[in-house]
């Protein structure tokens, strides 16, 4: 019962943090393409990406909210999460002055805190997904 | 847990790390070139002379005054480190501004020492003040009605600024006196290239014993000298031969500000001047480097700026796995810098800098 507990608050943080990063980026998508246009390795898709990244963001939000699609969306969440992880240590080979686009507050933070928030969202997507099968397995034994 | 997820999860990571490694192979990484121009090195130029851990990167060298050196801190604008030049003794001091309760300090708040006084320019707020060496008590002096986002105290009750001009919204040099009109605009000094303030962005200095002003810009090879009056005295031109800024400017049409593509192409990083000599920190190789120099020194080039001529170059060493981040000069024979944390003291051999000689490498 409380690892079920702690399924949907992981689900409900992603989805409060995804919702909340598409809709500040899709509220001014025009600061965002020029936001990402100078990122040394985006600026060539700065375009398609500004809508693309927000979007897939959306996307992961809806299947973290139906149970059918949860697996899936905790799995996308880290493919997502890890890929900005990796992206800012990507980024830091070019410059530290390189200014962070992740729209809102999430704006604020310098990018060692991004790194570590970044880890932790991945790790947790990780508990997340350990946690559903879990789940899963004790569903399956339970006596009909 | 299943083998299963595992190999998911591990598909998804590998996933991801391709798809970033692939945006990064193809990113433009700027490989520096070689240009055309050949530097004249002189190897012995600087020695290290002493190293000290100021404990913060926010530190700046503010002034060098009687063997002391002062650094002003840009996160905590009332903040003063005092150290002698040895650097083995070093004091703290908290800065005072009379009145200060009815004062909003800003973070823009610049520290300048300069025998006897220190001074605090606040191009946002704005507000100039003055105090005595040793008291620490500053307070407003002369007329400080302008805003500026550069400034240097030049003589008695003056300073030269860079400003964004109300009349065409660009930035421009210009002197504030204490006496009427207050504030002169000198229009004909920057020359704008491209629409907006980037183009002409650059670093302002005053040498106080050759008693000019020179602004040197950030993209593209050139600088101005100039008197206190603001008339034009030359255009020099640095080594290299990129005349127009290129940089690609965007507009954010919410805030209506204008901003800077992925990395312009940076001329002269930072400079600064001490007598009648101009250092230029470039963010340029020689044909004469070796294609690392950028990632291991910070290449400085020495102009004369009495005839206006190219005298010679050396190379600074990166420190404790550090750029520089700032450096002045003293008199032709120290060179403070600050590579984060670090304040590295140099000793220049200023006979390099005698005239009149056979100018080797005259552009």
């Amino acid at each position: 019962m409380k690892k079920k507990l702690a399924l949907e608050i992981i689900c409900a943080l992603f989805i409060l943090l995804f919702a909340y990063a598409a809709i500040m980026k899709l509220l001014d998508v025009q600061k965002f393409t020029v936001q990402i246009g100078k990122s040394p390795l985006l600026e060539s898709y700065a375009n398609l990406v500004a809508w693309a990244i927000p979007s897939i963001e959306l996307i992961i939000a809806g299947m973290l909210v139906w149970g059918r699609f949860r697996l899936t969306g905790l799995y996308a969440s880290f493919t997502l999460m890890s890929m900005f992880t990796i992206y800012i240590i990507a980024i830091l080979q070019f410059s530290e002055k390189i200014p962070c686009s992740c729209g809102g507050i999430l704006e604020d933070m310098g990018w060692t805190e991004h790194l570590f928030f970044n880890i932790g969202f991945v790790l947790l997507s990780v508990v997340g997904i350990v946690i559903y099968y879990s789940e899963e397995e004790k569903d399956t034994l339970a006596p009909a | 847990m299943k083998r299963k997820p595992i190999v998911i999860l591990l598909s998804c990571l590998i996933f991801s790390t391709l798809l970033v490694a692939v945006l990064y192979a193809l990113s433009d990484k700027a490989i520096p070139e070689r240009n055309s121009f050949v530097r004249n090195y002189q190897p012995d130029m600087v020695t290290k002379s002493n190293e000290l851990d100021v404990g913060y990167n926010s530190y700046y060298v503010a002034g060098l005054v009687n063997d002391n050196i002062y650094l002003g801190n840009a996160k905590v604008p009332l903040h003063l480190l005092v150290t002698n030049i040895q650097l083995t003794d070093t004091q703290h001091v908290r800065l005072d501004i009379r009145d200060l309760e009815n004062i909003q300090v800003t973070k823009v708040m610049s520290l300048k020492v300069d025998s006897p006084y220190f001074y605090l320019a606040d191009g946002l707020m704005p507000g100039l003040f003055r105090g005595k060496i040793g008291n620490w008590q500053a307070e407003r002096y002369m007329y400080d009605n302008a805003y500026f986002n550069q400034s240097i105290p030049v003589g008695d009750s003056s300073f030269a600024i860079r400003t964004k001009s109300a009349v065409n919204m660009e930035y421009e040099l210009g002197m504030i006196n204490n006496d009427s009109p207050f504030v002169k605009i000198q229009y004909n000094l920057l020359e704008k290239q491209i629409k907006g303030t980037f183009c002409v962005d650059g670093q302002l200095n005053f040498s106080k014993s050759f008693n000019r002003l020179v602004y040197t810009y950030r993209y593209r090879n050139e600088y101005i000298v100039f008197d206190t009056d603001l008339s034009l005295d030359y255009r020099g031109q640095t080594i290299d031969t990129f005349s127009v800024a290129q940089i690609d400017i965007e507009k954010i049409n919410s805030e209506n500000s204008r901003n800077l593509k992925s990395r312009p192409k940076i001329i002269n990083a930072q400079s600064c001047v001490s007598g009648e000599w101009l250092f230029i920190h470039s963010a340029l190789l020689a044909k004469n480097d070796n294609i690392d120099a950028l990632d291991k020194f910070a290449i400085i080039d020495v102009y004369d700026l009495k005839s206006n001529s190219y005298k010679l170059s050396f190379q600074i060493p990166n420190q404790n796995g550090a750029r520089i981040t700032q450096f002045k000069i003293f008199k032709n024979k120290v060179l403070a810098a600050i590579y984060d944390r670090y304040l590295v003291l140099f000793d220049l051999e200023s006979q390099y800098l005698n005239r009149p000689d056979v100018l080797t490498n005259k552009k």
